[in-house]
């Protein structure tokens, strides 16, 4: 694999945009999040990728797991990435970019939990969700572990987006409570009783092996 | 069953295509590029809110407010006027032009009003529209109110007489038909005094005239150029702004001039007709058609009505048409107005000659007299139009010569040299051997080119 180093960019400005060849990666330059904040309230572009190429895959994955879809998760983090520039001033602590960005991210993926809802009230969309986390099992995921993660869409479909947003943080992304209260922008106390909604639910199907809070 | 292990992400795919990525990325760049706008586009409106606030304080701070009216070595107006014609342009681009032997006192010059009275004599007031400042100017038994126009006052020791060239006034007073009439361009209007004494009522007492009554000289037929007006025919005066009625024809000339108020309108719709005019107006026809035998009804000064109305343009002669002893009336009317030196009411009364005629060949005398009298009030478009009425009368003849040779002058002194020219090249083809065309010749070369 070839690894490709995203430079201090020199004129033109185009050439940040280059894609890496097919099968590279970006090597991203070890600048600290707190200095890429600083410069992207600059207006630096430069810094505006690679802050995008350093939590791009985080933002996507999470959406992804939350949506169990691709596409979506896509759209959830191109408008993640636009609206956080324009509100780029809104962030306080540079050390939390990554838990900002996601932040915004839950906000896009509620959206869509709201929309998928509406279309199926319009009768747009089926009313069974064929976007599941067992699709997204890794190849080396044996069949047990599939039935399970079937077992548990099957649990999440009934709960609210609330709900099943804040306990798949909390599960599935292995959030602490602190965490998942400020990605949900809620308080903990209102984190916990969704997280335990959810549980009560998913227990009833599957069986997590959670660590003692 | 197997005990899932949290997080469960450890299960599932973590991986992100670095196309997803570069896709999603092209896809930011492309919606920041498309929002926002260049610079000096995005804070453009801040630039114009910014500007709106520097121009109001500014303007707050440094506006000041018109003050009263100066003159423009800067002193404020007080007295005008005196044995030479005198000229005043104001600061605001407003002028007053008096004539000889005339007074303006300024009553009252602040930011909100310019109030004057003319004492005598003749002034004209080009007012500058579009101000705030009201003007207002006392005559006597008049107030003229205007806002921005041109017009004129004069005043005599027994009536004023009002002319509007531009625009529109306002002139209130009491011997006013109504108390007050509005005068649009063109028109004109004589006020009477009051009477200084109630007057008794006295019950009406109207005589058609007979030989007796009118026992001045009949008309004579005059030369031309100092004629009293005579003559008639249809006409085609070609800008003639307004006609008035003339005051009513009186059984002793000599006496008091009437109190008697003429206005003239042409192009003011909300003006009355004669047709439509009250009182007033019925005892101007009355007068003029009194007894229903064309004969002019006469009445004594106490029983003439304190103004009289009669509107219709010059180009129109009415429908009733004068007759013939009304005419003679007229021309005699106006002849006497003319021996005591009351120009405008002979000129209101010639106006209403032609108006009221049609045919009559003393029309074209009419004309002529009129034109002479509006030459020397200044009012030279309106001479020329008489003129031209004279001429379409009377095309031949020594007076139609003598018209021309006014007309050459006229147009001369109005500044239309080119006219002037042709005019004389007609008059030479007319009148090849006229008395006149080596001097207006002469006109024509020493005017300038």
């Amino acid at each position: 694999m070839r690894l490709e180093l995203l430079s201090r960019p020199t004129p033109p400005r185009a050439e940040l945009a280059l894609r890496p060849a097919t099968g590279s990666r970006v090597l991203l330059p070890d600048i600290a999040d707190a200095e890429l904040v600083e410069r992207v309230a600059r207006g630096d572009g430069w810094a505006e990728e690679v802050v995008y190429r350093r939590h791009a895959p985080a933002v996507i994955g999470v959406a992804r797991r939350l949506l169990a879809s691709q596409t979506e998760a896509e759209d959830v983090a191109q408008d993640t990435f636009v609206t956080a520039f324009e509100i780029w001033g809104q962030l306080r602590d540079p050390h939390r970019l990554k838990q900002w960005l996601i932040q915004i991210a839950v906000r896009k993926v509620h959206r869509i939990f709201r929309r998928r809802r509406l279309l199926r009230v319009l009768g747009i969309r089926s009313s069974e969700n064929p976007d599941t986390l067992e699709q997204w099992a890794h190849p080396t995921t044996n069949a047990e572990v599939r039935a399970e993660l079937a077992l548990l869409d099957k649990a999440l479909h009934g709960v609210t987006p609330a709900q099943r947003i804040a306990w798949m943080l909390r599960y599935v992304e292995g959030m602490s409570l602190d965490e998942v209260a400020f990605e949900c922008s809620c308080s903990l106390a209102t984190a916990k009783r969704r997280i335990a909604a959810a549980q009560a639910a998913v227990g009833a199907l599957v069986h997590l092996e959670v660590p003692h809070e | 069953m197997s005990k899932l292990r949290v997080p469960l992400k450890r299960y599932l795919v973590d991986e992100v295509p670095e196309a997803a990525l570069h896709e999603v990325w092209q896809g930011i760049r492309k919606r920041r590029t498309r929002r926002a706008p260049p610079v000096p586009l995005r804070f453009a409106w801040v630039g114009l809110v910014a500007a709106f606030i520097v121009s109001s304080v500014l303007w707050l701070t440094f506006h000041e407010a018109p003050g009263p009216l100066a003159t423009l070595d800067g002193a404020p107006p007080r007295t005008l006027g005196g044995p030479r014609p005198e000229r005043v342009v104001l600061s605001d681009g407003s002028a007053i032009e008096l004539a000889e032997q005339s007074s303006l006192e300024v009553l009252s010059n602040d930011r909100e009003s310019f109030v004057t009275v003319l004492r005598q004599g003749r002034g004209t007031f080009d007012v500058k529209p579009g101000g705030s400042r009201r003007w207002r100017i006392e005559a006597g038994p008049v107030e003229v109110e205007v806002v921005g126009t041109r017009f004129t006052v004069e005043r005599s020791a027994d009536q004023v007489f009002v002319h509007v060239e531009r625009g529109a006034v306002l002139v209130r007073g009491n011997t006013v038909p109504d108390r007050v009439q509005r005068l649009n361009a063109g028109a004109g209007l004589v006020v009477g005094r009051e009477p200084k004494e109630p007057v008794p009522p006295v019950p009406a007492k109207t005589t058609a005239p007979d030989a007796s009554a009118s026992s001045e000289t009949p008309p004579q037929e005059p030369s031309p150029e100092d004629a009293p007006a005579h003559d008639a025919s249809p006409t085609a005066a070609p800008a003639s702004p307004s006609l008035s009625a003339p005051p009513p024809p009186r059984a002793h000339p000599s006496a008091e001039p009437p109190r008697a108020a003429t206005t003239a309108a042409q192009g003011a719709p909300e003006e009355p007709g004669p047709a439509e005019t009250t009182e007033n107006t019925e005892t101007t026809t009355g007068a003029s058609r009194a007894g229903g035998n064309g004969a002019p009804s006469t009445t004594t000064a106490d029983q003439q009505p304190a103004a009289e109305v009669a509107l219709a343009p010059l180009t129109k002669p009415t429908a009733a048409a004068l007759g013939g002893d009304e005419i003679t009336e007229l021309l005699r009317t106006a002849d006497r107005q003319r021996a005591e030196g009351n120009t405008a009411a002979a000129i209101i009364t010639l106006r209403a000659l032609l108006k009221g005629t049609s045919h009559d060949p003393r029309r074209a005398l009419a004309a002529f007299t009129l034109a002479k009298l509006l030459v020397e009030r200044g009012h030279l478009l309106e001479a020329e139009a008489a003129l031209r009425t004279c001429l379409s009368v009377q095309p031949s003849g020594t007076l139609a010569e003598n018209a021309w040779a006014r007309l050459v002058e006229v147009q001369l002194l109005s500044g239309q040299p080119n006219a002037a020219r042709r005019s004389v090249r007609e008059y030479a083809r007319r009148f090849p051997n006229g008395q006149r065309l080596k001097e207006l010749r002469q006109l024509i070369e020493d005017s300038p080119p």
